[in-house]
């Protein structure tokens, strides 16, 4: 049975700003990697900047940044004195 | 961040060390360069002016999702344990925030160097002394051009004296306090003014940025100088600053936010102070490493997400309330920071073959991303001209200042 107390739920907000999630494939046959994120108030925009900063990705996914549910190991709520291997 | 003083005058000021790694004096170069960020963190968006060229484009209210005071203190203790040397308190205007000389105090209990940049009208006499008591090292206040100019560039009549009030308030309490101006079409005219003025007023250190194309900043690009303009301003500041040495006065003179300015500073060099002193500033300034976006200068905004600088806001590498920054900014499986950090492979156009790429290298990845949609494509507003770019580096004994030509307007 998995522990799910391992993770917390970040509870996070882009502030007065639209952000996407930016996922690229960097080749044909690699698997898909989070690499950040973009701010723009529309998704063609969105995917304009992703297109000039990963231009030699195979596939660009975005996503609405407030359409994900994250779970981090070690988010910002639960960090005290410091991190383990920053 | 080039000091044209240092360079140029062999002055040796405090905070030389970051750029140089010069601990010991001007004629020591050592092999060891900066390797962990200087942080810039913008406490929040919020400001109380609304000014034009605002790279944050702060508003006059916060916006939500800032992040809190005890989740600011855990962000600091974790850039301390990362090994972070400085965290520069920005915003917005960071003095809107409450708890500014509370975080200050933090950090500089965790043995990081804590620095503020503001707009300096609300630095009141009491203000200044609880942040120098807190620790502040340094308090860099934004003036840009003479009271009319600034007033209007910063949307409120009386901007610039209350910034002269807030200077008056930190040199009181014996804060080093340094002015930060913005160089444009705008402002250039109104520059010696200013530094003359200011001087009057005890301040000894003056950092001039070039306009970066963020924010509100690419808005205004139209309000840019041109290249052959900005080469002008340029020498003028180098003359300025040898001049004021030369009367004695050991004023710290800066430039920020663009390395043809570090390639232009050796051919000032050549041309007024010989090959070996020529020598001398390239060695530093290869040292020094060129553009720092995404390796010697990091940025977290107000909502905890992490950039390349603090003038590229619309890409984040990611966010530290998901995770660590030393995790953030030590994944280069990212291929945009994996190239930025290896971008002497990835220059294009007349940097490719640049033989001041070492010093420079490729000058500001958002301006030329602005401009050219490539951050490897040229910075638009290197001013160097073409026989500048093909000298042998570093410059050698044989080379008479006498060739090196200033171009034509
Ligand atoms: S040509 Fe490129 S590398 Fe050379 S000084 Fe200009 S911007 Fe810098």
């Amino acid at each position: 049975m998995v522990d799910t107390r391992k993770w917390t739920r970040v509870e996070r907000s882009s502030g007065d700003s639209r952000e996407w999630e930016t996922f690229v494939r960097p080749g044909a046959d690699s698997s898909l990697r989070h690499v950040g994120s973009v701010t723009a108030g529309s998704e063609g925009v969105a995917y304009e900047q992703a297109a000039t900063l990963f231009g030699d990705a195979a596939d660009i996914w975005l996503c609405p940044a407030e359409a994900v549910c994250r779970y981090a190991e070690c988010p910002l709520c639960d960090r005290t004195e410091a991190p383990a291997d920053a | 961040m080039i000091s044209v003083s240092k360079l140029l005058c062999g002055l040796a000021a405090e905070g030389d060390g970051l750029r140089y790694d010069d601990p010991s004096g001007p004629d020591q170069i050592t092999e060891q360069r900066q390797r962990k960020p200087v942080v810039v963190w913008n406490t929040t968006k919020g400001c109380n002016l609304y000014c034009e060229h605002c790279y944050a484009s702060a508003e006059t209210e916060p916006a939500t999702g800032e992040l809190s005071t005890a989740e600011g203190k855990r962000l600091i203790n974790e850039l301390a344990e990362f090994g972070v040397p400085v965290v520069l308190f920005s915003g917005g205007e960071p003095l809107v925030r409450d708890d500014v000389t509370e975080l200050v105090g933090h950090a500089a209990d965790r043995g990081i160097r804590p620095v503020l940049s503001t707009n300096g009208t609300l630095l009141t006499r009491e203000r200044a002394r609880d942040l120098r008591d807190a620790g502040l090292a340094y308090a860099g206040v934004s003036v840009d051009g003479l009271p009319e100019t600034n007033d209007a560039f910063r949307g409120e009549e009386g901007a610039f004296d209350a910034a002269v009030d807030g200077i008056e308030a930190c040199l009181d309490a014996g804060l080093k306090t340094g002015l930060r101006y913005t160089v444009t079409e705008r402002t250039v005219d109104d520059m010696p003014g200013v530094i003359d003025l200011l001087h009057n007023v005890g301040v000894d250190r003056f950092c001039f940025y070039h306009l970066d194309y963020g924010g509100r900043g690419a808005a205004v690009q139209d309000a840019d100088l041109t290249p052959a303009a900005r080469r002008r301003v340029v020498r003028r500041l180098c003359d300025l600053t040898r001049e004021y040495h030369a009367d004695g006065a050991e004023i710290e003179t800066l430039l920020v936010g663009n390395y043809a300015d570090a390639a232009f500073l050796v051919e000032y060099a050549r041309k007024e102070l010989g090959a070996t002193a020529a020598r001398r500033v390239y060695e530093y300034l290869r040292r020094n490493g060129g553009d720092p976006a995404g390796e010697r200068v990091a940025d977290i905004d107000y909502r905890g997400n992490v950039h390349l600088t603090q003038f590229w806001q619309r890409y984040a590498l990611g966010n530290v309330r998901d995770r660590p920054f030393g995790r953030i900014w030590t994944d280069t499986a990212n291929p945009l920071l994996a190239r930025l950090r290896n971008r002497e492979d990835h220059l294009s156009g007349k940097c490719a073959d640049c033989c001041y790429r070492d010093v420079c290298r490729g000058g500001s990845p958002l301006r030329a991303l602005a401009v050219h949609g490539d951050p490897f494509a040229p910075d638009p507003q290197c001013y160097l001209t073409d026989a500048e770019r093909q000298r042998d580096v570093p410059p050698a004994d044989g080379d008479s200042p006498d060739s090196v030509s200033e171009p034509a307007d």
